[in-house]
């Protein structure tokens, strides 16, 4: 019970950071205006995608460009639990998106297997193919809309829920990596044969980072889901996965408070450079050049923003 | 039986038979050198017992234990840690965290990390103070907050001992540990490697190309010479033997 105890009270500050988001989003809810509010919501769900995807590119070192395809699943699978429930209420939400997650990290298991006995250009182009796949095997099915998209989807997710499960997947992530045990997920990225001679069991390592990854994209899907309110396959392209690994890249691989600003950063520049119109997206392209140009190793570098205490304490 | 034991290990690659019917011992406290010409198939021995390769025919015993054919993770886990010839560091990380990740599959479960666990508390807490310990020991306290790539080429060396050391090892394998080094660091790695043979009671096998160095710390020598075993025995012994004379120099002009 004493251990239970110790549990509850570590990680007392956690859970009461996740109410206090929950309320603050009610609050925002009702001041914010719509737009803002969006982009707001957005970076939440930009921060859970890129730091799911940092712990398989940035910090095991496995190159992926199916991030997009575990997104969609998330997003199809949680849409199609809280249809097919009917129910309307908020409490479906938690149901739907566990559903939803669990679906993308069963798909992170299936693909990881195979796969990951890959390395580098070829794990990134059968990563690549996986996420196409996913992309037109749902373009192709009725049930789930097709072509025509999947609409009517309660919007129950909104800032509280977005960053608290935000909130959620960066402690999580933060705990498992910067443990003692975590730490072979860096050597790994650092030298696979080195870290399979400390005794690390690499494929199992790769696997576990490629599923827990997956679990996140896919959670993060789901919240998509549920705020927007309607699904395309148009927003899960091949696009959508660079979109992501652009964000872990200038936010610095393997850093996780890196990839969260850049995911905020990569999410408002656009709206930013709107007075541009039609040369937006390359005045966008070109911040990004200047940016990798003026910090090659990303914004952080592979270094932390320092974090409370409460996240025990990081290997160092 | 000796602790651990290679039985007539053969191992081809294509064509190429790199290593032929090599047999070799290591016993507990025992510190057994490798030798032999480049190429001659050190290192592919290593590789062997390591389980970087499976051998093709003959077998690998550890504590009377089969282990040829094992993934090395299982082998380092049963007790046999290695060095490389060419340093294999995790370069980015810093020294602590090279010997954090030595320690790693024994560091308590992933779930109790997430969740804070008092248990994981406490393992963290053993493990941290082993890992200072074992950095103190190799002389790299001041550096322990270096990336390992920033260390000199001597500290980079003791760094992986160090690392090979945090993996509990019976047998540690070390793989030419003074190469590139300056005179002083090679004689302060001889008493090193003694010493943590007597301290840990470890067998050490280790492959060396300086002579002098080999011959004054091993108690045994095997010499290989395209990937055959050509002599075996005592340093006295081994140096006056005529195969080893013609592997090194070249047959006797006549």
């Amino acid at each position: 019970m004493s251990g239970l105890a110790h549990v509850a009270r570590r990680n007392a500050p956690l859970a009461l950071a996740l109410v206090g988001l929950g309320v603050l989003g009610l609050a925002l809810g009702r001041w914010l205006n719509g737009y803002y509010l969006q982009i707001v919501v957005l970076i939440g769900i930009n921060i859970i995608l890129a730091a799911s995807l940092n712990l398989i590119n940035g910090i095991t070192g496995q190159f992926s460009l199916g991030h997009a395809g575990f997104l969609a699943i998330g997003a199809y699978v949680s849409a199609a639990t809280t249809l097919g429930t009917g129910l309307t209420s908020a409490a479906v939400l938690p149901l739907s998106l566990l559903t939803g997650a669990l679906a993308a990290a069963l798909a992170g298991l299936a693909v990881g297997i195979p796969t990951l006995r890959l390395r580098g250009d070829y794990l990134a182009i059968t990563t690549l193919g996986f996420g196409e796949i996913i992309r037109v095997v749902i373009l192709n099915t009725d049930a789930v809309g097709g072509a025509r998209g999947l609409g009517g989807i309660p919007t129950l997710a909104g800032f509280g829920s977005v960053y608290a499960c935000a909130a959620l997947c960066l402690v999580m992530l933060w705990r498992l990596v910067y443990s003692q045990r975590g730490a072979a997920f860096f050597a790994i990225r650092e030298d696979e044969v080195a870290a399979a001679a400390m005794g690390i069991d690499t494929t199992r390592y790769k696997i576990l980072a490629f599923v827990i990854g997956a679990f996140w994209a896919g959670l993060a899907g789901g919240l998509l889901a549920h705020f927007i309110g309607y699904l395309h396959t148009n927003s899960f392209t091949f696009l959508r996965s660079v979109e992501i690994v652009v964000m872990v890249v200038l936010g610095g691989l393997g850093s996780l408070t890196g990839c969260a600003l850049a995911a905020a950063i990569l999410t408002i520049l656009p709206e930013l450079l709107r007075f541009g119109a039609e040369y937006r997206m390359v005045i966008y392209a070109l911040l990004l050049i200047a940016i990798m140009l003026i910090r090659p190793s990303g914004l952080m570098g592979g270094r932390e923003i320092s974090w409370p205490s409460w996240s025990s304490t990081p290997v160092r | 039986m000796a602790f651990l034991e290679l039985d007539a290990c053969t191992l081809s690659f294509g064509g190429l038979t790199a290593v032929r019917d090599v047999s070799l011992a290591v016993d507990a406290g025992e510190l057994v050198g490798v030798i032999g010409p480049n190429g001659a198939g050190k290192t592919t021995v290593f590789n062997l017992i390591t389980g970087v390769y499976a051998p093709d025919r003959g077998t690998i015993r550890l504590d009377g234990q089969r282990i040829d054919g094992l993934p090395p993770h299982r082998i380092t886990q049963r007790g046999i840690a290695r060095t490389f010839q060419g340093i294999r560091l995790f370069p980015n990380m810093s020294a602590y965290q090279n010997v954090v990740v030595g320690h790693s599959p024994r560091a308590g479960g992933l779930l109790g990390a997430v969740l804070d666990t008092p248990r994981a508390g406490d393992t963290r807490a053993r493990i941290a103070a082993e890992c200072e310990a074992l950095l103190t020991l190799l002389d790299l306290t001041d550096r322990r907050d270096d990336a390992a790539r920033t260390l000199s080429y001597g500290a980079q060396r003791r760094l992986e001992i160090a690392r090979a050391l945090a993996t509990g090892p019976k047998v540690l394998l070390l793989d030419e540990p003074a190469a590139g080094t300056t005179p002083h660091e090679k004689r302060e790695m001889m008493q090193r490697i003694r010493w943590l043979r007597d301290h840990f009671g470890l067998g050490i096998l280790i492959i060396e190309h300086d002579m002098r160095m080999i011959m004054e710390l091993c108690e045994r020598i095997t010499v290989l010479d395209h990937g055959e075993v050509i002599a075996c025995g005592a340093p006295a012994a081994v140096r006056a033997n005529p195969r080893v004379i013609e592997a090194y120099l070249g047959p006797e002009q006549s």
